[in-house]
């Protein structure tokens, strides 16, 4: 049941000052698609929740459309679109119960008392807070859990269309954290309502996004699902954003790249570079590194030597010093890693197709 | 059980030439009035003086002022409060504003009573009902301005973008969230000028004219025109009595939810 809205942002732009620190839009394009759990991902001051702000309608911008369905509500203010917010702080009202805060939307909407109470019992189900226990308390008995929890049941009581959620989860210790995601997984997949959560947690967003979009300096960098965004980084940015990265600066001269003793052909990572000439960027995750030779012809070779290992439980973490004064880091598991000590020389394996190149 | 630390002596002398000074300038006064009241007919003086229409009706007027006052004094400052601390962005601005308010609490009163003395003569509002309140509300403003202003500070702006995102227009906003949030400044501003208002004499003598007898004018009399020392101690109880109760009351009731 696809209860949601598809939300379109066209070119939208937004100059303001918030405490003295210039917060900025700049010509963000995007289409959340209906019933999708989205996040944008990005450091903070990266415009992220600027740009949550005024699909919420809290915010007007500069410049550019909104769209919801291909309705324009640029100019619809918050309380007529059809949405529920979560805040970072929660936002909670302090002076009602968890049953009145819940029921606040509702109660403004002039539903009648007896669907009030059932709707109450039933959006507390969904987020597992037993109606009994918790109806009736106030806010300030409550976990920090629960009440993320009752934030959630306040913002979907009305049955929005579009849920906003503005790092809600990021001061819960990280278990309750990774439970919360989970059960908001589960209540997006049940009620079906579009998604849209913001973080600079890249685990948060992989955990819980069918797509993301990650956003730098008001500009939203790459959109795709956490895998393709893992995989193949549209820059170094993304690329370092959403794990570790190898990053390999390096010179190419009619398509060829020097790496100490080892010459590659750009062809082979980026077809179309065959002639560049110029600065690159090489760009690989520590997990491509392999100690033993994959099978088949395409893996580059690395002599490398290994500086320091550290241990990661089923992993370990290791750096290596290679030529000039590159440094390797890569992640194998610990019972291959068991094997090197600090100082010993050891060839590392790359599949030349887990390599990134980027020409800028 | 728990023990207090003893207070080093240094400290509880600090603290004792301000509470002597209290007991003596206050409380002692007070008891003498209570037993002057008392020393020429005991209580019975009291039950007189409750009896006789002529006191409580002069009673029964001033209380009907003092609401008129609070009432007046609350309506035209809480859209101004209102204004000032969530329509007023720039600091600044909002400072400038807020002196303009306060300026005047500086300033001595008979000053501000004889000018606004001239105002009202040119209205031809001396020596009316209405001017005597117009005098009143301007006397009580800030009382009631800033404990309602400073109270909407405190309200929490998260508060009100979630209720925007819940369907609440600013009506709804204001009435469902800022209203319950800043209680306790209602609370006691309208207790202040209520309070101030029901014993005030100065404004209605030097404004109100033939409406000007107020209960604190009535006591005042009664001190120092008739020397009746204690009828006038005993109505000054009773009034800091019924206005004791009235707060009391008004404040659990209205401070309730809390509770």
């Amino acid at each position: 049941m696809a209860r949601g809205v598809e939300v379109r942002v066209e070119n939208v732009s937004k100059v303001f000052r918030d405490r003295g620190v210039t917060q900025a839009l700049r010509g963000v394009s995007l289409t959340v698609r209906k019933g999708e759990l989205f996040s944008i991902l990005g450091p903070s001051g990266c415009g992220k929740t600027t740009l949550l702000r005024i699909l919420a309608g809290l915010l007007k911008p500069d410049e550019g459309r909104v769209f919801f369905d291909g309705v324009d509500v640029t100019d619809v203010p918050a309380y007529e679109r059809p949405i529920g917010m979560v805040f970072q702080d929660l936002a909670l009202f302090p002076h009602l119960t968890v049953y009145r805060n819940v029921s606040f939307s509702l109660e403004i909407a002039g539903w009648p008392s007896d669907r009030i109470e059932r709707r109450v019992r039933e959006v507390l189900q969904l987020v597992r807070l037993p109606y009994e226990e918790f109806a009736h308390r106030k806010i300030s008995q409550l976990s920090g859990g629960q009440q993320q929890r009752v934030a959630i049941a306040r913002a979907l009581a009305r049955e929005p269309k579009l849920l906003l959620l503005d790092e809600p989860f990021s001061h819960l210790d990280y278990k309750i954290r990774i439970e919360l995601i989970h059960e908001l997984k589960r209540l997006q997949r049940e009620t079906g309502v579009t998604t849209i959560y913001v973080t600079h947690d890249r685990n948060e967003a992989m955990l819980l996004s069918d797509r993301l979009a990650v956003m730098k300096d008001g500009v939203v960098q790459q959109v795709g699902t956490p895998e393709e965004v893992y995989r193949s980084p549209a820059n170094a940015f993304v690329a370092s954003f959403l794990g570790e990265v190898n990053i390999i600066p390096a010179k190419a001269v009619n398509g060829l790249i020097k790496l100490g003793d080892l010459e590659i052909s750009l062809e082979r990572l980026l077809p179309g570079l065959g002639n560049y000439t110029g600065d690159v960027l090489l760009l690989l995750r520590p997990e491509s590194i392999s100690l033993t030779p994959p099978g088949g012809d395409g893996a580059l070779r690395f002599r490398v030597q290994l500086a320091e290992k550290v241990f990661l439980g089923p992993y370990t973490k290791l750096l290596f010093s290679g030529w000039g004064d590159i440094r390797l880091e890569a992640l194998a598991p610990t019972r291959e890693a068991a094997l090197l000590e600090p100082g010993s020389v050891v060839d590392v394996y790359v599949e030349a197709s887990e390599m990134r190149v980027y020409t800028d | 059980m728990s023990r207090r630390p003893p207070l080093p002596s240094a400290l509880a002398l600090l603290a004792a030439a301000p509470l002597a000074y209290v007991l003596a300038t206050f409380y002692l006064p007070l008891l003498i009035m209570l037993v002057e009241s008392l020393k020429p007919q005991g209580p019975s003086l009291y039950v007189r003086v409750l009896l006789n229409p002529d006191y409580t009706s002069i009673m029964a007027y001033s209380l009907v002022l003092a609401v008129v006052t609070t009432a007046s004094t609350f309506l035209i400052s809480l859209p101004a409060a209102y204004y000032l601390s969530f329509h007023v962005e720039d600091e600044v601005e909002k400072s400038r504003y807020l002196a303009a308010f306060t300026v005047p609490m500086l300033v001595n009163f008979l000053l501000k009573a004889y000018a606004l003395m001239n105002v009202l003569s040119v209205l031809g509002l001396a020596n009316t009902y209405a001017g005597m309140v117009i005098g009143m509300v301007y006397e009580y403003l800030p009382y009631m301005l800033l404990p309602l202003f400073s109270s909407f500070e405190r309200v929490e702006r998260r508060l009100l973008e979630a209720a925007q995102t819940l369907g609440a227009r600013s009506h709804q906003v204001f009435l469902r969230v800022v209203l319950p949030l800043s209680l306790p400044g209602i609370v006691s501003g309208v207790a202040l000028v209520f309070l101030m208002s029901f014993t005030e004499f100065v404004v209605p003598a030097m404004l109100g004219g033939v409406y000007g007898y107020t209960m604190g004018y009535l006591i005042w009399d009664l001190f120092l025109k008739y020397r009746n020392w204690p009828v006038g101690s005993a109505l000054a109880f009773i009034v800091t009595l019924v206005s004791l109760v009235i707060v009391y009351v008004y404040t659990r009731w209205g401070l309730g939810y809390e509770a």
